[in-house]
């Protein structure tokens, strides 16, 4: 999911890093100026996950309302979402898996990810099916298979094709160059009343860029979530993150397709993120229940507890 | 005197003079002599009081340089362009067919929706530098969401096509409401330097008077360019035509009228001058500095692009053109932070 393509460098190196070079981001829009307007929260005590925050699904944010004062659980609001934390789920316990077999000098890995991936798709989509009844669990089952195969193949493809060129490494510097990125990246968001354990999917390591993978329809919030993380990150590492990534994973013909959306995590973005959070955490300071929207997503999940 | 990086030569001094030599401007003053060349000047802000000579105008016209007079308060007097410049006449008269039409009422609408959308901006701004204190932060966002929905109500009202004049009245009230609102908050960012609320003409107080200054040197640059682009600087879509008012730039100015609001605010509280016993000269020269310095060179996203207040302002006039010939409203410029 996160090992850039020779096209996609070039579409960095010449494209999006110089323009982002060109138009800096407004200092005061970057995370570390967490204490003034308008990066300080309203509360540092309410501490909003980011996706919670950008997320558009429900119209009025009623969604969030129910999540925090009804059932108070993270409950996703529709299907794609929750088949998106599925899929998010298994590609991060393949990575995990990966790194701690090539500390330990396994370089074959293929079958053991794959065996992995097999038991967490299980036991994911058995948990998720309890909020997400109409999930088809059969064919998302099928399709996280087909995504575990895709990138055990490619880890274990990476692994050789850097070993092959440096042999006598050792396996932290293995690790290192194999996986340039940190995946279930934990930021402490308080700074900017985000939550302490926010996971970023993926952070690059050496060019900051953050990576988060979705599915289903290329949505706007999808980059303002993106554009939350690397405030939180900046607020929390005090280092820039200029470049923003959404993975999308879909299915394709009984196969599968990945496309990387990179773009530059702009003012813009990041005032949209800035804005829904305060107006989330407005509303929930405040008690106020928004209204049941008019225009509700067909298969929003929260629709019993709504009415 | 002062030349900016971007090319504005400002010249403020009372006496001295500014001729061409070889391709130069040579400035003599009292402090002495400068010589600068023309293509490193966009343009002549003149507001002081100096000779000028033909040939120097000539040279400044043909280069494309633009001149303006303006009081010492930035209240823009006369311009001098190329002969050739703005010469559209397809511009102006889409501008004139569309007081008829409904691209007048939605250009107008776009113009008060876009501001009320910068002032709500400014509210929540405030609302967060003032945290600490939470009625006062509850009071600016609570502003802020009642301008919002004024805003969204306009935003989604039909006016029948050729009834501007009409459409004109209730988006006017809906605007002098929120402006209402809309200072009587602002009184808690500029109440230290003196300030009771608005005051266009004969203001005493620092806040006003700078709000004054900054809005001369503002509609000087949408000035520019509503003749860059053929328009007709008189007919105004939400300000009436009255002799000799330019209501078509008091009309463009008016979604980037908060922006100035919350430059003034920033330069007052960095003022390390007097301020109490009220406005002097060094403040006023001290703004003007600030405006072109850190105000024209603030940068804000627009369309997708990350423009300098300069650049906004020539692509937003454009984007009024675009609007105008496609018979659609205009994006207006938004902060929205
Ligand atoms: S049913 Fe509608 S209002 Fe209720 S949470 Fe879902 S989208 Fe929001």
């Amino acid at each position: 999911m996160y090992y850039i393509d020779p096209l996609e460098v070039r579409k960095l190196t010449r494209d999006l890093l110089p323009s982002s070079r060109e138009h800096p981001v407004d200092e005061r829009l970057r995370g570390w100026n967490w204490f003034q307007s308008p990066l300080s929260p309203y509360s540092s005590e309410l501490a909003l996950g980011v996706w919670e925050i950008s997320s558009a699904v429900c119209p009025t944010r009623r969604d969030a309302w129910i999540r925090r004062k009804v059932l108070r659980k993270s409950i996703p609001t529709t299907p794609t979402l929750a088949k998106g934390i599925v899929i998010h789920r298994v590609v991060s316990s393949i990575f995990l898996l990966a790194k701690k077999l090539a500390y330990l000098g396994r370089y074959e890995l293929r079958d053991e990810l794959l065996r992995e991936a097999g038991r967490i798709i299980d036991s994911e989509i058995a948990s998720m099916k309890a909020y997400a009844r109409s999930l088809e669990e059969e064919r998302l089952g099928e399709f996280c298979h087909r995504i575990a195969k895709w990138e055990a193949t490619r880890i274990e493809s990476k692994l050789w094709e850097i070993k092959a060129k440096y042999p006598f490494l050792n396996e932290e510097s293995l690790v290192q160059l194999s996986f340039p990125f940190s995946t279930e990246l934990v930021l402490d968001g308080s700074l900017l009343g985000l939550s302490k354990y926010l996971r970023v999917d993926a952070a690059w390591m050496f060019g900051g860029i953050i990576f988060d993978i979705k599915t289903g329809w290329r949505e706007e919030w999808h980059r303002v979530q993106v554009a939350g993380y690397a405030l939180a990150f900046e607020s929390f590492f005090e280092r820039p993150i200029d470049i923003g990534c959404v993975v999308y994973v879909d299915e394709a013909a009984g196969s599968l397709r990945v496309d990387r959306d990179f773009f530059t995590i702009s003012d813009g973005l990041r005032a949209s993120f800035l804005e829904r959070r305060d107006e989330l955490q407005m509303m929930l300071m405040r008690d106020e229940e928004p209204k049941v929207a008019q225009r509700c997503p067909a298969n929003c999940l929260l629709r019993e507890y709504c009415q | 005197m002062q030349l900016t990086e971007y090319g504005h030569l400002i010249v403020d001094e009372l006496g001295g003079s500014l001729r061409k030599r070889r391709g130069r401007i040579l400035i003599s003053t009292r402090s002495g002599k400068r010589e600068i060349p023309i293509k490193s000047v966009r343009d002549v802000i003149v507001m002081g009081k100096v000779a000028l000579t033909t040939d120097l105008l000539i040279a400044l016209a043909e280069s494309g340089v633009d001149l303006l007079i303006a009081t010492p308060t930035g209240r823009p007097v006369a311009r001098l362009s190329a002969a050739r410049a703005g010469g559209t006449a397809r511009n102006r008269y889409e501008q004139y067919e569309s007081m008829r039409d409904r691209r007048g009422i939605l250009i107008a609408k776009s113009i008060i929706v876009g501001k009320i959308r910068n002032q709500a901006s400014n509210m929540r701004y405030y609302s967060k530098a003032r945290r600490m204190d939470r009625d006062l932060s509850l009071m600016f966002y609570e502003a802020a969401e009642r301008m919002k929905a004024e805003m969204e109500a306009l935003d989604g009202m039909e006016f029948p096509e050729g009834s501007l004049d009409e459409a004109r009245k209730t988006m006017l009230s809906v605007e002098s409401r929120v402006a209402d609102l809309y200072w009587s908050m602002m009184r808690f960012e500029l109440g230290r330097w003196g300030f009771e609320g608005r005051e266009k003409r004969e203001a005493s107080d620092p806040p006003n008077v700078c709000l004054n200054v900054a809005y001369n040197l503002l509609s000087s640059m949408v000035w520019k360019n509503v003749i860059r682009f053929g328009l007709d600087p008189f007919l105004g879509y939400v300000h009436v035509e009255r002799p000799g008012r330019l209501s078509l730039v008091f009309d463009l100015m008016e979604p980037m009228r908060p922006m100035v609001d919350r430059f003034v605010v920033s330069f007052l509280r960095s003022y390390k001058g007097e301020l109490r016993g009220g406005y002097s000269s060094e403040m006023i020269a001290s703004l003007k500095e600030r405006f072109f310095s850190d105000f024209a060179e603030d940068r804000v996203e627009y369309k997708g692009r990350n423009l300098r207040m300069e650049s906004l302002i020539f692509f937003y006039v454009q984007e009024v053109v675009s609007a105008l010939r496609e018979g659609r409203a205009p994006t207006t410029p938004y902060i929205p932070w």
